[in-house]
């Protein structure tokens, strides 16, 4: 279970995230919505342990930067990280030797998965920006977190990638683990989300869960918020 | 206004508003030209006369730069070319309609722009200048605009070289053969004229590099002909120089539009490649300085779990670059400091020289680059452990280059096997501790900050932090090889509690993505 209480972070003057409170359950997919600029990423960097920042983030109860919290979560940046020199599979075996894990076949089904197996010599710098995204989100997987956390996961990707991406959702989903998605296209997790934050200049503005009978849609919620329009 | 020269104005002009907006850069601007005003009005003020050198050194000196600066610019034609674009310029500018041949002036003019603000570091010297050879500051504005024509002609040679060669290996065989076999050519000459003097060896190469023919260097000898020319008063060679610039100048419009038709598209590629290193910097990636061409070679890591998979994902990085134990600037930074030990004919005195020319350019290694993504902050293991894996592929390299740059001090100035060694390990741990106070730079400023305030604390902090062991060498040196070692030891000290306060540096990456 991913918690996050009363997070503030702030840049100088600037308050990038303002008092964010939020709960993303053991196998529920959670969706962080908002316009460019709401402060989607600074809370998701937060969670990542990349930030400082004040308030609390315990990942299975474990404070987001102890080592226990790391081994547990997974982190698919909004730009994909490879390194230059390191080959496709280079990649994976260095995660895993990283979080002292061995190979039980993961890296293989993961590369399968996105296309990736033809390329598993390739050097990173080698890739398209679509296949450094796929391998960013391979390295995030390989280790099974158990929190997963993705930053715009499927700007870049192919249409098979993204199917690919969502039958992961539903599956980590299915191993009980907890997902939280940040993204600020509607439409492209209108099929998977429990649980949708709102979020608008830092602060988190409402939050719905696909069970609510409230007969407003998603898209209406959001634009109602972040454009104060509402539903003809 | 002509629309070029209004980009160019109105850039510059909110380049200072904004100076004025950054406190800290505003200071940096005061301070750098209260230290150049004191630096003109303090040189030769001191009361004490001195033993003017050789003219000749001084030529040979400025040529020395201008080679430098000619190799080392033009031979990026064989890698990316030079891009003196912005991608703001290649979408607004390029898609205008200006005539190419007034962008390109645009382009080149911006360049010698930069160039001439990076060559002021040469009017910091002028104290020095003046006292060793009576230099004056007219004479030194001679050199750095000599500096700033060289850099230019240098990149319009590196793009030439690139639109040539880009996309044809053959080609860049050969170019690669011919641009360093001229360069050799002049060296071997200047060598064989040396050796055949049979004098010292110092006086000897001076005049050597003095020899006419040593004029005809590409580039840097026309400059420093010009230059030399107009500082010495002989206009004849003044004359000489500009005309061979002219005609470098002549031949390599006629070779731009007799060879390659798609010169424009070129540029343009090689300005794409470095907008992409530039657009990657900003995303928070490095880009590495790897061969054109890579060899993958063996896959696989060699070992490591946990933090030490990250020394060995490092192994299979620098392998793949071609780094190796020495780079190119090691080499020729034992070779400058061999070469000053040499004419000082003073072990301690090059060993202190040693050491001041490594502040400047203690190579970040990777580490920098492992900084900027996300992994090394995700891995589960203690910040501290995972710094000091982080950091040992440097320490090889900086063995390495303290053995070529003192082992030759024992041919040159008698040192002892035990005066080396120690003068080995208190260079390491020198390198160490630079070392340490750049991740305590990246600790607070990250990859933001003013750049010119960072560099300068760098220096503050380089100098302070090595005040300890500069004690220690200094107290102890009647004592010869011992105060190397204790030095060493002392720095080792300095430089680990410096390593242990930075540890936090890979807690969070804000401190060094802002």
């Amino acid at each position: 279970m991913l918690k996050v209480n009363d997070v503030t972070k702030k840049y100088g003057k600037f308050v990038a995230n303002d008092s964010v409170s939020f709960t993303v359950d053991d196998g529920e997919i959670a969706v962080l919505l908002g316009p460019n600029g709401a402060g989607k990423s600074t809370i998701i960097k937060c969670i990542a342990g990349l930030l400082r920042f004040d308030g609390e983030i315990t990942v299975n109860d474990y404070k987001n930067k102890s080592l226990e919290a790391k081994r547990l979560l997974g982190y698919i940046p909004e730009m994909p990280a490879v390194y230059d020199m390191l080959t496709v599979g280079e990649h994976l075996e260095f995660i895993l030797r990283a979080y002292k894990m061995d190979d039980d076949g993961t890296a293989n089904r993961l590369l399968d998965r996105f296309e990736l197996t033809d390329k598993k010599n390739k050097l990173g710098k080698e890739l398209s920006k679509g296949m450094q995204q796929k391998l960013s989100i391979c390295c995030a997987l390989v280790h099974k977190p158990k929190i997963v956390i993705f930053d715009e996961p499927m700007v870049g990707l192919d249409p098979h990638a993204i199917k690919q991406l969502k039958e992961i959702f539903f599956e980590l989903k299915k191993e009980g683990a907890s997902i939280l998605i940040s993204t600020h296209m509607l439409d492209s997790v209108e099929d998977f989300w429990d649980c949708a934050y709102i979020m608008q200049n830092g602060r988190l503005c409402a939050e719905k869960r696909i069970d609510e009978k409230d007969g407003k849609s998603l898209e209406a919620l959001f634009f109602e918020i972040t454009e104060g329009r509402t539903e003809q | 206004m002509n629309a070029l020269l209004f980009l160019t104005v109105k850039k510059a002009k909110n380049r200072l508003k904004e100076m004025l907006h950054r406190p800290a850069e505003l200071i940096i601007g005061i301070l750098f030209i209260a230290l150049l005003v004191m630096n003109l009005l303090t040189a030769g003020q001191g009361g004490i006369e001195y033993a003017r050198r050789d003219i000749g050194e001084f030529y040979a000196i400025v040529f020395a730069v201008y080679v430098l600066v000619f190799l080392l610019s033009a031979k990026t034609g064989f890698v990316n070319g030079a891009s003196m674009f912005s991608m703001a310029d290649v979408n607004l500018l390029f898609t205008a309609p200006f005539k190419q041949k007034r962008l390109l002036s645009y382009g080149l003019l911006s360049q010698l722009g930069r160039s001439l603000v990076i060559g002021l570091f040469l009017i910091y010297q002028y104290p020095l200048l003046n006292d060793t050879y009576g230099i004056k500051f007219w004479q030194l504005l001679v050199c750095l605009v000599g500096y700033g024509v060289t850099v230019f002609l240098s990149q319009m040679l590196a793009m030439l070289i690139y639109s040539v060669t880009a996309s044809d290996d053959k080609k860049c065989r050969i170019g690669k053969i011919l641009f360093y076999g001229i360069s050799a050519a002049f060296l071997v000459y200047l060598g064989l004229t040396a050796y055949n003097m049979n004098g010292e060896l110092l006086p000897c190469v001076v005049a050597a590099s003095g020899k006419f023919v040593m004029n005809f260097f590409p580039v840097a000898g026309f400059v420093k002909l010009s230059v030399v020319g107009l500082i010495s008063g002989n206009l004849l060679h003044f004359a000489i120089g500009l005309l061979c610039i002219a005609a470098f100048i002549a031949l390599y419009y006629i070779l731009v539009s007799v060879i390659n038709a798609d010169y424009y598209e070129d540029v343009l590629k090689a300005m794409e490649v470095s907008f992409s290193a530039i657009t990657a910097r900003k995303e928070g990636k490095v880009a590495e300085n790897a061969p054109r061409k890579v060899k993958v070679g063996k896959i696989g890591l060699p070992g490591g779990e946990g933090a030490s998979a990250i020394a060995a994902k490092h192994k299979v990085e620098n392998r793949r670059s071609r780094v190796f134990l020495l780079d190119m600037t090691s080499v020729i930074m034992a070779l400058v400091t061999i070469g000053f030990t040499f004419i000082m004919k003073e072990s301690v005195g090059g060993f202190v020289f040693s050491i001041y020319i490594s502040l400047f350019v203690v190579a970040t290694g990777r580490w920098a680059k492992e900084l900027l993504l996300p992994y090394v902050y995700l891995i589960p293991e203690k910040p501290f452990k995972k710094l000091l894996y982080m950091l040992r592929e440097s320490i090889a390299p900086f063995i390495a280059e303290a053995v070529i740059t003192f082992v030759p001090f024992i041919f040159i100035v008698g040192c002892s096997l035990p005066e080396v060694l120690g003068m080995i390990a208190a260079k390491v741990s020198f390198s160490v501790l630079f070392v340490g106070v750049n991740l305590i730079l990246q600790r607070f400023f990250g990859n933001g900050g003013n750049k010119a305030l960072v560099i300068m604390l760098y220096f503050l902090l380089g100098l302070l932090f090595s005040v300890p062991s500069a004690a220690v060498l200094i107290v102890l040196i009647p004592y010869g090889f011992l105060s190397f070692f204790a030095a060493a030891g002392v720095n080792m000290i300095v430089s680990l509690l410096v390593l242990f306060s930075s540890r936090n540096v890979l807690e969070v990456a804000e401190y060094n993505n802002k």
